[in-house]
């Protein structure tokens, strides 16, 4: 009876460990070799279950959810999973699945990382869908594909075009008795206000000056770029570093901009200084007008950035984008979603171009008479800057590697650890091993 | 004797059809990935696609070109050099005041084990983060006695010191081995030592130290290999910064992994701190033979 109980006993233990192994499906995913028999696994009868994954802020999430239930409501064979985080974290999560072969059918991309993830083939080229009018381009701005086309294939639908902003809250320089910005000012008056604002009204005078996107800024206005072509190099002039620096550190120091931990409390523009009314001025994209004025119910007024020669350094970008995955099994249905989202004026009423002005004059031309007020500053804005642009810089691979040091080097200088001087040498010195390293 | 061997075998089958299901698992999911680190850290491998042997030169970037390095090394040293010592000896002192007689002793070593249980969790750290910020709690104090608050994670000289104190309130599981271990102490040679007039001090620095130093050195060496491996509170808390001044080893390892596809280099990380441990623990082993005091073995 001992003898029988225990292999009884052995018996149910093999079954437990060999059921617990057949759980690992190898999803094939890493595979690039794609001879794929995908496209036809989605049956008629079957639902088909795709991933979508973005960033943003909790308003984005609110409409872009919305957006799904109705597309999921239309289309009763597709189920759609929403996987969504702020920009913090984002690219790590999605670096973490690339590597699992566990990708999202439908990724939001941005500029600063489409070109590493073509360049891992971790994303699909779409152009047979568009080639198919699956995805449907009549409507659609040409330099919009164009951004994300690579190779001759395209690898994102954009979803929209951002600028750089300056936002400003009027009726905090009228509480101040300071006039307000007018577009057409420089650096100089920027920084008289600010410093006006604050000794009147006690608070900073302008949010965090974000240097990432707002020295290349200053570098184009120069006429110079930050890196030359192919980013082989850097390709500015280190005195321009300095100055740049040296601004900073004096609207630190005079109090009129936040210091380094101040402002990291408050970053995300929903928790930002100037969406609590703690500071007056500050630099966004300008599509954020929507969920900072959701936030803060104040007027928001968006002007261009500071001179001089503004033109030369403002810049349409394609705010984000959404592509395929190349390890997705649903592709077409991933297509014909992401048709949905560019073209469907019903979604496009209710996304109300939080991610950026829409793509396709179609929509735009829709939604002109339904926008909200802060959606048609925003589209006023973008037209704007339209003819006050010049084409933008292209976005090298592994640019954010660089972005990370030049917000350490940044750290230091503000803190005060090395001057502006050593600070521009260091940056040149680290930023070109990085760009050599990654072109090896 | 040939039927012994048999006998011995049938049972041997059974004990490892029965630790089958964990022995997989560690073959799966510790041995494998261990030494598939050790091969990446000499390849280029990025995560995304397949790698590319290199030989040495992760080590070489490691050691002779990567400053953050050496930094995180150093700010982990650091780091583990204050809060071990001084979770150690907060978790003696607690362990020490609990071990009385006392109606409500039960209820207060649970209070004191609570946050240990709830330490290492994201939430705590969170919470942590809350606790010292701008307009955190701590400030909200500072602020009814009249003292300015500051900015103690935004403040590269104390932001260290703010994750120190998480560890140090974290002393719940030294703690308990220590009450566990000062439980062993027999009564009878406290009464024999205050027969012949020994003070307080006498007393724990002849009987309670010696006694109870085999505990010490476990809690040593668990808490410091713990303390090396630290990485929640640093990622969640300060993210590392300001100025780096709280980017611990695997803070950085993680970041070289994941935010810049350098898996290959985060390997090679991995490894050292592996030597690094082992290094430190040897020299803890080789050191306590002049401290430890093993009652079986006979005299100091």
């Amino acid at each position: 009876m001992k003898k029988l109980l225990s292999m009884l006993l052995i018996v149910v233990m093999l079954v437990a460990v060999l059921s617990g192994c057949s759980k690992e499906e190898t999803t094939d995913e890493k595979s690039h070799t794609n001879q794929e028999q995908t496209n036809d696994s989605s049956d008629e009868n079957d639902v088909t279950n795709l991933r979508i994954a973005w960033w943003g802020s909790q308003s984005r999430h609110d409409k872009t959810i919305e957006v799904i239930k109705m597309y999921e409501e239309m289309n009763p064979n597709v189920k759609i999973e929403p996987e969504f985080i702020g920009w913090n974290g984002y690219w790590e999560k999605l670096a973490t699945q690339a590597a699992g072969g566990n990708l999202p059918d439908i990724v939001q991309m941005d500029m600063g990382y489409i070109s590493d993830y073509v360049e891992k083939e971790l994303l699909a080229d779409i152009s047979q869908y568009t080639n198919d009018g699956t995805i449907d381009i009549n409507y659609v701005d040409e330099s919009s594909l164009l951004a994300a086309t690579f190779n001759e294939k395209l690898y994102g639908m954009s979803l929209g075009t951002a600028s750089l902003s300056l936002m400003i809250d009027p009726a905090m320089f009228k509480e101040a008795g300071v006039d307000v910005i007018e577009s057409g000012y420089t650096w100089d008056d920027l920084e008289k206000a600010a410093t006006e604002l604050h000794d009147k009204l006690g608070i900073y005078g302008t949010e965090e000056i974000g240097t990432t996107n707002l020295f290349p800024y200053y570098l184009r206005t120069h006429g110079q770029s930050m890196f030359n072509k192919g980013a082989t190099d850097f390709a500015y002039d280190d005195q321009l570093f300095i100055d740049w620096m040296s601004m900073k550190l004096r609207l630190q120091d005079t109090g009129v901009m936040p210091t380094q931990d101040v402002s990291k409390e408050y970053s995300g523009e929903e928790n930002s200084l100037f969406a609590h009314s703690k500071a007056p001025i500050g630099f966004f994209w300008s599509a954020k007008l929507i969920p900072i004025t959701e936030v803060s119910g104040k007027e928001i007024e968006l002007i261009i950035l500071p001179g001089p020669n503004s033109k030369d350094g403002m810049f349409l970008k394609q705010s984000m984008f959404f592509s395929v995955s190349e390890g997705s099994k649903n592709k077409e249905e991933a297509a014909k979603f992401i048709d949905y989202f560019t073209n469907n004026v019903e979604a496009n009423k209710i996304l109300m171009g939080d991610r950026g002005v829409p793509v396709s004059s179609e929509i735009r031309n829709a939604l002109k008479d339904e926008l909200t007020p802060e959606s048609r500053k925003v589209f006023e804005y973008t037209d704007s800057v339209v003819e006050n642009s010049s084409p933008a810089d292209e976005f090298p691979v592994g640019i954010h590697e660089v972005n990370k040091l030049l917000m350490d080097i940044e750290e230091q200088i503000l803190f005060k650890q090395i001057t502006a001087q050593e600070g521009a040498t260091i940056f040149r010195e680290e930023g070109k091993a990085i760009l050599d390293r990654i072109r090896n | 004797m040939k039927n012994n061997k048999i006998k011995m075998d049938s049972e041997n089958i059974a004990g490892y059809l029965f630790i089958a299901p964990w022995l997989i698992g560690f073959i799966l999911l510790t041995i494998i990935p261990i030494v598939s680190s050790f091969y990446f850290s000499f390849t280029d491998f990025n995560l995304l696609n397949d790698p590319n042997w290199i030989g040495l030169d992760n080590y070489k970037r490691m050691f002779f070109e990567d400053s953050k390095f050496w930094h995180s090394l150093k700010t982990t040293f650091v780091f583990v050099g204050a809060s071990i010592p001084l979770r150690l000896i907060f978790a003696l002192f607690i362990a020490m005041v609990l071990n009385r007689k006392h109606r409500f002793i039960g209820f207060y070593r649970t209070a004191y084990y609570l946050p240990s249980i709830i330490g290492g969790s994201v939430a705590v750290a969170v919470m942590w983060k809350q606790l010292f910020g701008l307009e955190g709690a701590i400030n909200a104090m500072l602020s009814t006695l009249g003292i300015d608050g500051m900015s103690w994670l935004g403040n590269p000289k104390t932001a260290i010191w703010t994750l120190v104190l998480l560890m140090i309130w974290q002393f719940g599981s030294p703690m308990l081995i220590f009450l566990a271990g000062l439980k062993n102490i027999p009564e009878s040679y406290y009464e024999a030592a205050v027969i012949d007039g020994a003070t307080s001090i006498q007393k724990f620095r002849y009987i309670t130290i010696p006694l109870l130093s085999p505990v010490i050195l476990f809690n040593l060496v668990m808490q410091t290999i713990n303390g090396f491996m630290s990485f929640n509170q640093s990622y969640i808390i300060t993210e590392g910064g300001p100025l780096d001044s709280t980017l611990v080893y695997a803070l950085y390892l993680y970041r070289r992994a994941f935010e810049f596809y350098d898996m290959g280099f985060s390997s090679g990380m991995a490894w050292f701190m592996l030597l690094i441990i082992a290094g430190l623990t040897a020299l803890i082993f080789k050191t306590s033979k002049h401290w430890v005091y093993y009652e079986a073995k006979g005299d100091l």
